[in-house]
């Protein structure tokens, strides 16, 4: 059997398998519990990289086909933007 | 903020055959791509393509993007990403340090896809990269991977890119095909023979290993679990499928359907290429990965349904936008009877 704790899901956060595998087991069974409780899909690509991982693997684990996996909420921004750049931005109008 | 009748998010193919329809009627169109140039994914093709009568993607791309910036109605700002779009439809964009914001009548998105990624051990070890990033740094920065390459994927797009590869001089040691059978068309498989690369089917990457970086990969036969070492590797090239790019539209609150054949979540869209939300298009990859001509198309025909929506007044509208739905039609009855695993794409251990 591998070893889990070296499979990466999510690279942002460097979260591996183990870890999400423990929280399924804890309860944390869709994409949005696992991001509230791992950090998953909240670093620099914004779950682009991990989002369908780790959908289709709680779609195996509980054995339910993925659409039935609660899609993850996309929201704003879609990547880091410094606060003073809003500003800025907002100030020009 | 400012004001635009259109805004195409996504300057590739769909977006580029969009903004050429715009481009010839008095309607203001902003074309934005996070890219420093067009041409999307399709500029990387840098091999005579079958389909398009042996052109290469920069032949196709280079004529369109000229006449576009001829006109004076669109306007086209690279290196700027659409960060968000909110309820009210102001869309905001990132370039740099600068932030700005954007409200239009109507969005085009094209927004295309982005690689899947695949769960094994050590799958964070450097020297290992999806196809996508290898083409780029290729075709784009004059940049070869280093060292011995394997290539895991399945599909035409796995086997176009180690010719591309090994024409480049990159010395590929094997091709690993997650399918069944060698899933690319003769044409590749012949060259890729005729270099004499082995071929592993169904196979798939069982562990990356290596101390600093990649120094060989363990692949395992998917049915009957036998193991072989593949060892003096330094690049892994995964090829595993693409998914539609489909954040934007997520956030924006529009309808969505799970296909597997079309590479994952889709935006649900009419006849014209228009999603749940009726001021917001889509085009092109994100709305399933198919073909290039299939993205041209599409992104035609939703350049033709925004200007009808705009109320321009335009010859035979309805004519052009069914001519080319037929089109769209037989391209994807010609492709869906073959079995493709580009878009498949790997499953997680």
């Amino acid at each position: 059997m591998s070893c889990k704790k070296n499979i990466i899901m999510c690279r942002c956060e460097d979260i591996h398998l183990k870890q999400i595998d423990d929280a399924i087991d804890q309860g944390f069974e869709t994409f949005e519990d696992l991001k509230r409780r791992l950090r998953v899909g909240m670093g620099s690509c914004q779950a682009s990289i991990c989002g369908e991982m780790i959908q289709t693997h709680l779609a195996k684990t509980l054995n339910i086909k993925i659409e039935e996996v609660r899609i993850m909420k996309s929201r704003p921004m879609l990547l880091g933007v410094k606060l003073s750049d809003i500003v800025k931005g907002s100030n020009d109008e | 903020m400012i004001h635009k009748d259109v805004i195409i998010i996504g300057a590739g193919i769909a977006g580029l055959s969009a903004a050429n329809i715009l481009s010839q009627y008095e309607v203001s169109t902003l074309l934005i791509d996070r890219q420093p140039m067009v041409g999307g994914t399709l500029i990387k093709q840098t091999h005579p393509m079958h389909a398009w009568d042996d052109q290469k993607g920069f032949d196709i791309i280079h004529p369109l993007y000229e006449s576009i910036q001829e006109s004076k109605y669109v306007d086209v700002i690279l290196n700027t990403t659409a960060s968000a779009i909110y309820q009210d439809f102001v869309l905001s964009t990132v370039s740099q340090d600068v932030y700005k914001t954007y409200q239009a009548k109507a969005y085009i998105v094209a927004a295309g896809s982005q690689h899947k990624h695949y769960a094994f051990e050590n799958n964070d070890l450097p020297g290992i990269m999806p196809s996508s990033v290898i083409q780029t740094m290729m075709h784009t920065y004059g940049i070869l991977p280093r060292g011995d390459t394997v290539i895991i994927g399945s599909g035409n797009h796995a086997y176009i890119l180690t010719v591309q590869l090994m024409e480049a001089g990159v010395s590929v040691k094997a091709i690993v095909d997650m399918h069944m059978y060698i899933s690319a068309d003769e044409i590749y498989v012949s060259k890729i023979k005729a270099f004499g690369i082995p071929i592993y089917v169904h196979h798939q990457v069982l562990e990356a290993m290596g101390k600093e970086s990649l120094e060989a990969v363990k692949i395992i036969h998917i049915k009957d679990g036998e193991e072989t070492l593949l060892e003096g590797v330094s690049t892994l090239c995964v090829a595993g499928g693409m998914s539609p790019a489909t954040q934007l539209l997520h956030m924006a609150g529009v309808k969505m359907t799970y296909e597997a054949y079309l590479g994952g979540f889709v935006p649900t869209l009419n006849a014209h290429y228009q999603t749940s939300h009726p001021n917001i298009f889509a085009c092109g990859d994100v709305t399933g990965i198919e073909d290039a001509r299939v993205a041209m198309y599409e992104g035609t025909i939703a350049g033709l349904s925004v200007l009808k929506q705009l109320g321009m007044k335009r010859l035979n509208i309805d004519q052009l936008i069914n001519t080319y739905q037929e089109k769209v039609t037989q391209l994807k009855d010609a492709m869906h009877h073959k079995d493709n695993g580009y878009k498949e794409g790997p499953y997680v251990l």
